[in-house]
């Protein structure tokens, strides 16, 4: 079970940004930098409970949020 | 007229006894910026203005108070930099720092207009040192709280790095560390450049600024922890205390607060040697000596930690300052006038007699510092591009909330990314270019970026009544409202701040 999903304004398209907005099941926080420069650079990436998820893409990662639910 | 020109960064203003605006549960240490303090003008009322750290050195240095138009970034080609100016003047320009921003993605020009350039290397993601493979494990558990960053990734802005530099650091020999290096070079420099008639020296001290790992004995001053206790982290994450990466414990905040306290001890006690070379040189008497910060670091206060995405309250938007003129009948006075950071550029240029008659958005202190005037500015605005846009009349702070769901504009030479300003800039390809800045004819691209809000209220606070912040006036003080409301659209009217913004802020459009 997720707690708490946190992402980068930067790393977020707007449709992404969008689906974390309507995101009603688990608390969801946007950041202007979570300082995770490095991996925003290289890549699609959320912070869920602390630790750091990264995927080929966003739609990819909150496909593997729903599966945690 | 020389000038010696000190940033301290992110010295938390109340951690000064100077300015007791708030409780602290230490006695912090700071005997030097105390007998500063008592020889120079203390500025009561002082405010940052475009934060954080890179956008503040512009407002210093070329009087542009940029966040109304574009983040972090560069110095643009229609500035006029301090530092150029003087020694277009035959004003010999020297810049001393260990801050690795200036010499990072998406900051160039503010180090190549001096004579000469001292760097400190090592401090924070400075990328200086790649041996030992493996960065010592006893600083590189204390430097991230949660998932770390792959220790032999080559990625940007690993943390690792920081522990890689340090390596060779002795923990008790504090000679090594950051801030006893940057004055030490600076007293030195002093003693040894005498012999000029006229010169400007900027001093750019990353400390206090976070990774906060410092030696003995301010490891040691006000905790009673052992601080190489691996499970204290002392480079948190920026975000709330009580959720996501930046949880700390209670614990945990108290040892980062000791050793942010530490540091600003060793700090002091290191800038005591420039004021030991000023004294032992004379350079007092045709010497001003300014000494402020570019921010705060949220500790705990409000429940954050560092420089999040949160209001912006007085810890971090209230900074110190204090101005030492040889000349000034104000010297030992406080000064309660509302001043800007923003100021300190056309201030500069006041102080070595340059003839420069556009400041842009600066208004030099000389009046106050001379006694001819105590009014010096109805209004101070404050704030992150793209976010929430805040002023002060000096007796409250209002923040005011803008509308996410519209974007802002970014207006740059440059393709400056809004957001990712460490890593390499990508191409804005919906940019469009044109004259729409109102202090240049010069063509800039022009390119929309998601705006960020910091709240979604309106927050005000009398803080000479409040100075913690605690009481939000907002429902019980609609005059006042009003009046704060009215002081905003004034300022952004004076400054000719762009249509979005008014659009953006939910503001009647700008007065055409």
């Amino acid at each position: 079970m997720v707690g708490h999903v946190e992402y980068c304004l930067d790393n977020v398209d707007s449709a992404t940004r969008r689906r974390l907005g309507g995101l009603d099941e688990v608390p969801v926080t946007e950041q202007r930098c979570l300082q995770r420069c490095g991996d925003c650079y290289s890549g699609p990436f959320l912070v869920v409970d602390g630790e750091l998820r990264t995927a080929e893409t966003h739609g990819a990662l909150l496909n593997a949020l729903r599966e945690d639910e | 007229m020389n000038v010696l020109f000190v940033s301290i960064d992110s010295l938390t203003r109340h951690f000064l006894d100077v300015y007791p605006d708030r409780d602290v549960e230490f006695d912090v240490e700071t005997e030097n910026i105390d007998r500063f303090a008592e020889r120079a003008t203390v500025f009561d009322t002082h405010y940052a203005g475009s934060l954080p750290c890179m956008p503040a050195r512009r407002e210093w240095l070329t009087g542009t108070q940029e966040f109304l138009w574009r983040p972090w970034g560069p110095i643009e080609p229609f500035d006029d930099p301090l530092p150029r100016l003087a020694r277009e003047d035959g004003v010999l320009t020297q810049l001393i720092t260990d801050h690795f921003h200036y010499f990072q993605h998406g900051s160039h020009g503010y180090y190549e207009d001096f004579n000469g350039f001292e760097f400190v290397r090592g401090h924070e993601y400075d990328a200086w040192q790649t041996a030992p493979q493996d960065p010592p494990e006893e600083v590189y558990q204390q430097i991230t709280n949660v998932s770390a960053d792959d220790p032999r990734g080559t990625g940007y802005l690993n943390r690792s790095q920081y522990a890689r530099n340090v390596a060779d650091k002795e923990a008790t020999d504090e000679t090594e560390f950051f801030a006893p290096q940057v004055f030490s070079k600076t007293a030195d420099w002093l003693r040894r450049n005498q012999d000029w008639d006229e010169w400007f020296c900027y001093v750019d001290s990353f400390d206090v600024h976070e990774p906060f790992h410092v030696p003995e004995p301010y490891a040691s001053l006000y905790t009673d922890e052992d601080p190489r206790d691996p499970e204290l982290v002392n480079w948190p994450f920026y975000g709330r205390v009580d959720e996501g990466q930046s949880e700390l414990t209670e614990r945990q905040v108290d040892f980062v607060r000791s050793q942010f306290a530490g540091k600003v001890t060793m700090v002091d006690r290191w800038f005591g040697r420039v004021l030991d070379a000023l004294d032992e040189t004379g350079a007092w008497e045709d010497t001003a000596v300014v000494v402020t910060s570019d921010h705060g670091h949220y500790l705990g206060e409000h429940g954050w930690v560092g420089k999040p995405g949160a209001p912006l309250y007085d810890v971090l938007a209230r900074t110190p300052l204090f101005i030492w003129h040889p000349d000034s009948p104000r010297r030992g006075e406080r000064v309660d006038s509302l001043t800007s950071a923003v100021d300190l550029y056309a201030t500069i240029i006041d102080f070595l007699g340059l003839e420069v008659t556009r400041t842009r958005h600066s208004r030099s202190l000389l009046p106050v510092l001379e006694g001819r005037s105590d009014d010096h500015r109805d209004w101070a605005l404050y704030g992150y591009w793209g976010s929430s846009v805040n002023v002060t009349d000096g007796q409250y702070t209002y923040m005011h909330p803008c509308d996410e769901s519209v974007d802002a504009y970014c207006h740059s030479t440059e393709m400056m990314s809004a957001y990712g300003w460490f890593t390499p800039r990508e191409p804005q390809r919906d940019a469009e270019s044109g004259a729409y800045l109102p202090y240049t004819d010069s063509p800039v691209w022009r390119y929309e970026a998601p705006s960020n809000p910091r709240h979604v209220e309106p927050l005000l606070f009398d803080v000479t009544e409040d100075p913690e912040q605690q009481r939000n006036l907002v429902d019980e003080d609609g005059e006042a409202v009003r009046e704060m409301q009215r002081l905003l659209r004034e300022a952004l009217t004076d400054l000719e701040a762009p249509e979005k913004e008014f659009e953006r802020l939910e503001l009647a459009p700008r007065p055409s």
